[in-house]
């Protein structure tokens, strides 16, 4: 086995002095995906309202562990996964901004910024580890990201506590006020990823030259327009103005790529009745996403923080956000427990899935990185620290614990690493956790 | 007098206010699908398909919270190319297609004018026979059935026939004796079995879509558009989806279109689409307040009562000049309410306000409440929307929203409440009997739902719900990492009161709980779904609703406050506080206070 020793051993930043155990352990997590001739993808799984991190924790360190009651689904993919405890989103706590621990575990989680408490003035994040992925690798793809989510996000009233739906409602930020809406219909995105396959190529080609002439006119008009305006206009014109070319890149990018991608199934019809069916059809759909190069990166939330959802499939009736407030109650624990486990049977499926899809010289699972967690790691007491993560890919099968309050963003800038994408810090990080 | 008042008053003002951060202010899909139906009357909400638009203050419709994503973009640029197409393309003449119609029923259905071949069939035996044939009525022919030695025989004939219902009479008149033959003995004599209409061959054109007759004004039949036309139908399609007067330079850039493209008809589907998005159909863009123009004042009046673009009248006074006159602006207000189209009032502000369209998404334990069904869903949803609209509509007090006598509702729903002598599904006007704790939103189905738990009621919950929503004094936030209730043993057979009593005995928890859960508490007599109770399984509920009443109407100039700064929250898309209104004003006062004195009164900033 070679080990490659970092190109920056010392690591940058104030928190240089981050203990890195097992740093050896993760080489082989990572090495041999870089030199993969199939490029390296990237997702978030995220559930919402923390875990019971008595149940998801393994006991022991290293290779010789057993898998917590919340793990046991992952039982044949131990080898792919490796479980990461330690990490901290400080950036997710109070810091003086008293209540709002949910919509800032959501806020923060891929950004590592503190949010704005705000509830609509100048909402603020930072822009996140995925979106940072696809401003650098996203141009080589149909999609630069795509963004999805198992809950509709309509709920009306504060989300949580004085922040902005906006907070709640997404992991990904373009840009500090730019929140990117997930997707929640699987009908829908299997639109966007496929868009009309029954549209002949001659008219594909007429209607890209048509959209083109129109993207040409409505830039010239906006710049006539932004010329009118006052300066604070200007944020939400030039919002608009960066949407437009993106979409003036997709499409160049569709007019250069006249290969129709073929899906391997049917254009689903809406949202699944029963939860699990949905979230693997959410999985199936991103899954098709990084089979055919639509796009390399992406989000998943399975539900929103401070999600109500009644998991009925389960036998559990009470709304998910209020039993993790369980006051120690062993029937809610309980009841919080087997929906953890619940939800990760759903993505023991997806990596299963994963692993069985041929890709270059391996699997798509070999050539992907994907983090499983949550923003809070004890939901009942809203804690920010020692958050649950778990990172699947080529190789695993190890638990690793990192100096307390490591921070959660020091794991990002290492998958930007491994992706290509060499940036020197990202939010709070202080330092990359591996390389 | 005192329009000059408040133009001085906001003159001062705004010398040393600063201005919100942002007034250009995205279309959110409500307002899209209605500004396109009200542009184009497309047969579809081309925004059904949009992402969720993300709320601030409690609405969706906040200036600084409705960001543009780039997928958002994508389905701009998708949904513009399907209601241009859908414009602008005439309708597709009628192919020819076969119905078959039973004996017993001969009401013919013919969607377009042309020529229709009619075929009846008649079974039994061979006799011979003469088919009269009349429509609606009136005879048309006569023919002859041959004799020919079998059990089922036809005639047709060919007849132009207009769209509609026409009713279609076949008689068998006999034409000589009955046929004689061992085979034809075992046969009924002859009748009609059914009637076959083909058609329409030789369609008239069918007429333009009321679409296409709001793109093409000129009356041009389709493929024989002139470029003079088509110049001032694209003025006037970029007028009223810009909603203000358009430039010589905007109309050339849009004929560019028209100049260039294959034909004027493909020209004009494309200018349209660039129309559609453009930002200045895209954003509403404001100026900072005090400095609205006429037609800015027109479509902050007209998205606010009607989630939409001006109408003409709106338009024209706007151009005129006269809006902003007192008593113009009175009587549109009065207008614009009546409309149908202050249903999005009731759809937009009110479901949001009162949480009301957070139903859709509840679930409550079936378990628990196995009398929930989508029917009383629905019907809960209605009670509030007839609730709110007949508030609108009729011009009441706005204290009929705490204090009512009368609600809106039909047998199931009237059922659900205890309340007799509603009978059928039609929804109706019911005085309140005295005994039926109902009267007001806060007694209302929809809303005590909205403030429960799947499983359980939640007297936290329901506090803050008229705290936050009826008198605008939302508790902070609890500090963060709130110590959880003790857990004792006593806790699990504790009853709900005595539970959260304890969570009151902490100090940092009691001076917000001590505000909420009380009110919470008297409302404790409806269940989850807000059903009246006098019990909790084995506990009885010791409760007070008419407590709350009572606050409230006591406090109802407060509550005029809080439903005014909402208002004005949701009018403007910003944070607004109004500190001046009362409960006797009604809703149209409300309204008319709020267009005046936007343009002086200036958001709180946070």
């Amino acid at each position: 086995m070679t080990k490659c020793l970092s190109r920056r051993t010392i690591l940058r930043g104030i928190g240089a002095a981050v203990s890195l155990p097992l740093l050896d352990a993760m080489v082989p997590a990572f090495a041999s995906t870089t030199r993969a001739a199939s490029p390296l993808r990237l997702a978030f799984i995220y559930v919402p309202n923390g875990i019971m991190m008595d149940e998801w924790t393994p006991a022991d360190e290293g290779a010789n562990f057993e898998l917590p009651r919340i793990l046991t689904p992952l039982a044949p993919h131990r080898n792919n996964v490796l479980i990461l405890s330690g990490l901290t989103q400080n950036t997710g706590r109070a810091l003086g901004d008293a209540a709002g621990d949910h919509a800032r575990a959501s806020a923060t989680y891929l950004t590592g910024v503190h949010p704005k408490k705000t509830d609509g003035a100048g909402i603020a994040a930072g822009i996140s580890v995925d979106q940072v992925a696809a401003s650098h690798v996203g141009t080589a793809t149909k999609l630069p990201s795509l963004e999805l989510a198992c809950e509709d996000g309509r709920l009306v009233g504060n989300c949580d506590s004085g922040y902005s739906c906006a907070y709640n409602n997404t992991l990904s930020w373009r840009t500090p006020s730019t929140p990117l809406p997930p997707e929640v219909n699987p009908r829908l995105v299997f639109e966007r990823l496929f868009g009309a396959m029954d549209e002949n190529p001659m008219d594909r080609g007429k209607r890209l030259r048509n959209e083109a002439s129109i993207l040409d006119y409505v830039f010239e008009d906006t710049r006539r327009l932004a010329g009118q305006l006052g300066p604070s206009d200007h944020s939400k014109i030039d919002e608009y103005l960066t949407s437009l070319r993106e979409i003036e890149r997709r499409i160049q990018f569709a007019e250069k790529d006249d290969s129709q991608i073929q899906p391997s199934f049917e254009k689903p019809s809406g949202v699944p009745a029963d939860f699990a069916d949905y979230v693997r059809l959410m999985f199936d759909l991103l899954l098709v996403a990084f089979q055919t190069g639509t796009t390399r990166v992406s989000t998943l939330m399975l539900g929103h923080e401070g999600s109500l959802r009644a998991y009925r499939e389960i036998g559990i009736s009470d709304a998910h956000h209020p039993i993790t407030h369980h006051s120690g109650n062993p029937d809610l624990i309980e009841k919080v427990v087997r929906i953890n486990t619940y939800h990760m049977q759903q993505f023991a499926y997806f990596l299963g899935k994963m692993k069985s899809t041929p890709d270059g010289d391996g699997t798509l699972l070999d050539h992907s990185q994907i983090v499983y967690g949550s923003g809070l790691s004890d939901g009942n007491q809203h804690q920010h620290n020692n958050l649950p993560v778990l990172l699947a890919g080529k190789s695993g099968g190890r638990h690793i614990t990192y100096a307390a309050e490591t921070p959660m963003n020091n794991l990002h800038l290492a998958l930007l690493d491994r992706m290509g994408v060499h940036i020197d810090s990202l939010g709070d990080s202080n330092g990359e956790l591996f390389q | 007098m005192r329009t000059l008042f408040l133009l001085a008053l906001a003159v001062t003002l705004f010398a040393q206010d600063t201005p919100p951060s942002s007034t250009a202010r995205r279309l959110n899909r409500y307002e899209y699908n209605a500004s396109v139906r009200d542009l184009l009357a497309v047969p579809f909400e081309p925004a059904a398909d949009f992402p969720v638009d993300d709320s601030g203050y409690g609405f969706d419709n906040i200036a600084d919270v409705l960001s543009l994503s780039p997928t958002l973009m994508e389905k701009y640029l998708a949904a513009a190319e399907k209601i241009a197409r859908a414009a602008v393309v005439p309708p597709i003449p009628p192919q020819a297609s076969v119905q078959r119609f039973a004996a017993s029923d001969l009401h013919l259905k013919v969607d377009f004018e042309g020529d229709y071949d009619v075929l009846i069939a008649v079974h039994g035996r061979p006799d011979p026979a003469k088919v009269e044939f009349s429509i609606d009525g009136v005879p048309v022919q006569t023919l002859a059935l041959s004799g020919a030695l079998e059990n089922l025989r036809s005639v047709n004939f060919r007849i132009r026939l207009g769209p509609g219902n026409p009713r279609l009479a076949v008689e068998l008149i006999p034409a000589g004796p009955p046929v004689q033959t061992p085979d034809a003995e075992k046969l009924r004599p002859p009748h009609l079995a059914y009637v076959e209409l083909r058609g329409p061959y030789n369609p008239a054109t069918p007429p333009p879509s009321e679409s296409y007759r709001r793109v093409f004004r000129c009356g041009h039949p389709p493929g024989h558009h002139t470029l003079a036309c088509a110049r001032t139908d694209l003025a006037d399609l970029a007028r009223r989806a810009y909603r203000r007067p358009v430039t010589k330079n905007e109309i050339d850039g849009l004929m560019q279109f028209v100049e260039k493209g294959d034909s004027i008809d493909q020209g004009m589907e494309l200018a349209l689409e660039a129309i559609l998005v453009s930002p200045r159909f895209l954003f509403r863009i404001e100026p900072t307040a005090g400095s609205l123009d006429d037609f800015q004042f027109a479509s902050r009046l007209s998205y606010f009562l009607w989630s939409s673009l001006p109408d003409d009248e709106l338009f024209q006074l706007a151009l005129d000049h006269r809006l902003r006159d007192p008593e113009v602006l009175h009587s549109q207000i009065h207008r614009m309410l009546l409309d149908p189209k202050s249903r999005a009032l009731t759809e937009n502000f009110g479901a949001q306000w009162l949480e009301t369209r957070n139903l859709d998404s509840l679930q409550p334990d079936p378990g628990k409440f196995p009398e929930f069904s989508t029917e009383l869903r629905r019907d809960m949803q209605r009670e509030t929307q007839l609730f709110f609209q007949s508030i609108i509509r009729d011009d009441r007090p706005i204290s009929d929203f705490i204090a009512a006598n009368y609600a809106f509702l039909n047998q199931r729903l009237a059922a659900f409440y205890g309340i007799p002598n509603v009978q059928g599904a039609q929804f109706r006007r019911v005085d309140l009997p005295a005994d039926s704790h109902r009267g007001g939103i806060w007694t209302q189905a929809s809303v005590l739902t909205v403030s429960s738990y799947p499983a359980r009621t939640s007297p936290v919950l329901r506090g803050k719900w008229i705290l936050q929503n009826l008198l605008d004094s939302a508790p902070p936030p609890p500090p963060p990492n709130v110590p959880p209730l003790a857990d004792t043993p006593t806790a699990a057979s504790a009853s709900m009161r005595q539970r959260l009593e304890q969570h009151r005995a902490n100090p940092a928890c009691k001076v917000c709980h001590d505000r909420m859960d009380p009110l919470g508490f008297d409302l404790e007599n409806y269940d989850a779904i807000g059903h009246w109770r006098t019990a909790d399984g084995n506990t009885s509920i010791d409760a007070n609703p008419d407590a709350i009443r009572q606050m409230l109407l006591k406090d109802q100039d407060k509550f005029a406050r809080t439903l005014a700064s909402k208002l004005m929250t949701y009018a403007l898309g910003r944070k607004c506080s109004v500190n001046r209104a009362s409960g006797n004003e009604t809703f149209s006062q409300l309204v008319e206070t709020i267009m005046t004195d936007a343009s002086q009164t200036d958001s709180s900033h946070d």
